[in-house]
């Protein structure tokens, strides 16, 4: 059973399909270290929220990524070397990566669902960390002014939002503002176009639209590059870790 | 031809107070209204929004001839008006309306927890002063504001303005509402203008209740679809490798 035509193919099979998974495990590697890097810098809201897998997810798959392009050069060594010590140290240790990286597309998009399912908790979030004391607090603030300078925005769904809610920013600074002055167009210059215009919400001189959307992008984003990527990635695996097994009992 | 009432005489000689028609299906479109005076021809062009308005037309003798821009049967037949003194035309009720101002008036809400916006009375009671007048209809306690603001004018060219320009180097401005402060939050008040002899409806409206932060419900809303088939896929395949690995190296054992 150890050589024939069919025995031969497999082998060239393994081989291309290692240096195929190596390839795919490094790119990975790659797509989790932007998404650690977070870009966009909203880590706060779903650190503060205690919801923050889906960058504990980027980390796994930093390190599951590149142990896959480990494996599989290691794996392309055992079946060319048609050894079965090696060809099983392989697959233990490639089932080991497959379910950390498992561990890992599950947690991101379960914790997604969490953070940006509804705008709930970034609301919730927002009005009771927003101009709060401690560290907390000011990294929500920081975060959200400059969300809401960037993406010109104000508020979770709207600037009704203030004004709708009781909230840590109404209760330090009164009613007289009803809303943060991030929230008001700037000139080049960073002074408020109209203050008092402002303050009585006339569309053209503040953000109307809601930051939540922007919000939910960026945490899809990361969330997809992490688990839908790493759910392909696990699918080839699946398919060579069967491929070599059958090696393994023919060798 | 559509009948002209003067409607009273002010206590200045030149000046005459003119009813003008109210809108009907001949009258779509804007409307123009001639006098001579001394042998001279004046006219001047309201907009269509100003059927219901006073128009206020200097010096006499004169004659007054409406044209209608739409249908030129009304047009050419110059008669002579006089002056039907005795037949006051009451010109609408004397009622105008105020409303809170919405998002299509170019602001993010008109109801605040402590302030309301308030649209402004029409033009045409313009340079009068405005009383307001509310009441809160929980505790039931009445407020007026006495003389708050005079009416702005019309312009008989009304132009559109859309932007607030600022240049640097001038503004342009309007005057969208007036807003009433110091208000009970969560309460509900009837309100209403007064400007000179014109009262407006009575608009009942109530301020924002605000509402507390806690109670926003901030648990996991619904498991997206997205989740459940990464799920249910990786922790099956899982369980398929562990037990494909345990069978292999079962059998491999059991064959040597």
């Amino acid at each position: 059973m150890a050589d024939g035509k069919g025995f031969t193919c497999l082998m060239v099979i393994l081989i291309l399909g290692n240096i195929f998974g190596a390839a795919a495990g490094l790119a990975l590697c790659a797509l989790a270290i932007w998404v650690a890097v977070d870009q966009f810098k909203l880590y706060p809201i779903s650190g503060v929220s205690g919801k923050d897998d889906i960058f504990a997810g980027a980390w796994i798959a930093i390190f599951t990524g590149f142990a896959f392009f480990c494996m599989c050069v290691f794996g392309i060594l055992a079946a060319a070397m048609k050894s079965r010590a090696l060809m099983l140290t392989y697959l233990i240790l490639m089932l080991i990566i497959y379910i950390f990286e498992c561990a890992s597309c599950i947690t991101a998009v379960t914790h997604r669902d969490y953070l940006v399912g509804n705008s709930n908790l970034v609301k919730k979030q927002m009005l009771k960390y927003y101009a709060a004391d401690g560290d907390s607090g000011s990294r929500i603030t920081l975060t959200w002014n400059k969300v809401m300078k960037e993406v010109e925005c104000c508020g979770t769904d709207g600037p009704v939002d203030w004004i709708e809610y009781n909230s840590t920013f109404r209760e330090k600074f009164g009613t007289d503002y009803p809303w943060p002055t991030h929230c008001c167009k700037r000139k080049n210059n960073y002074d408020v176009v109209n203050v008092e215009a402002c303050k009585n919400g006339q569309n053209t001189t503040m953000f109307t639209k809601g930051c939540f959307n922007h919000i939910e992008s960026v945490f899809s984003r990361y969330t997809w590059a992490i688990s839908w990527y790493g759910f392909a990635v696990l699918m080839f695996m699946f398919l060579l870790l069967i491929l070599a097994m059958v090696y393994y009992l023919m060798l | 031809m559509h009948p002209l009432w003067i409607l009273q005489q002010s206590t200045s000689v030149k000046d005459y107070f003119v009813s003008t028609p109210w809108a009907g299906p001949w009258l779509s479109g804007p409307q123009e209204l001639t006098w001579s005076e001394n042998q001279t021809r004046q006219h001047l062009v309201p907009d269509s929004r100003m059927s219901r308005s006073i128009l206020v037309i200097p010096a006499l003798p004169f004659h007054i001839m409406l044209r209608s821009h739409e249908s030129h049967l009304f047009s050419t037949a110059m008669r002579t008006m006089f002056i039907f003194f005795g037949m006051l035309f009451t010109l609408s009720n004397a009622e105008f309306q105020v409303s809170l101002l919405k998002e299509s008036d170019g602001v993010v809400t008109g109801r605040f927890a402590d302030s309301l916006l308030l649209s402004l009375p029409p033009c045409a009671l313009a340079t009068q002063s405005v009383t307001l007048e509310y009441n809160n209809t929980d505790t039931n306690e009445s407020k007026t504001l006495v003389n708050i603001f005079k009416v702005l004018p019309c312009r008989f060219r009304r132009d559109i303005i859309s932007n607030i320009e600022n240049n640097g180097q001038f503004t342009t401005s309007r005057n969208l509402g007036y807003q009433v402060t110091n208000l009970t939050t969560g309460s509900t008040y009837r309100l209403q203008y007064v400007v000179g002899a014109e009262k407006s409806n009575i608009l009942e409206v109530s301020t924002r209740q605000v509402k507390d932060p806690n109670q926003i419900d901030s648990g996991l809303p619904a498991r997206s679809g997205a989740m459940v088939v990464i799920t249910v896929i990786l922790s099956v395949s899982m369980f398929i490798l562990l037990v494909a690995l345990i069978v292999t190296v079962a059998h491999s054992l059991g064959g040597d």
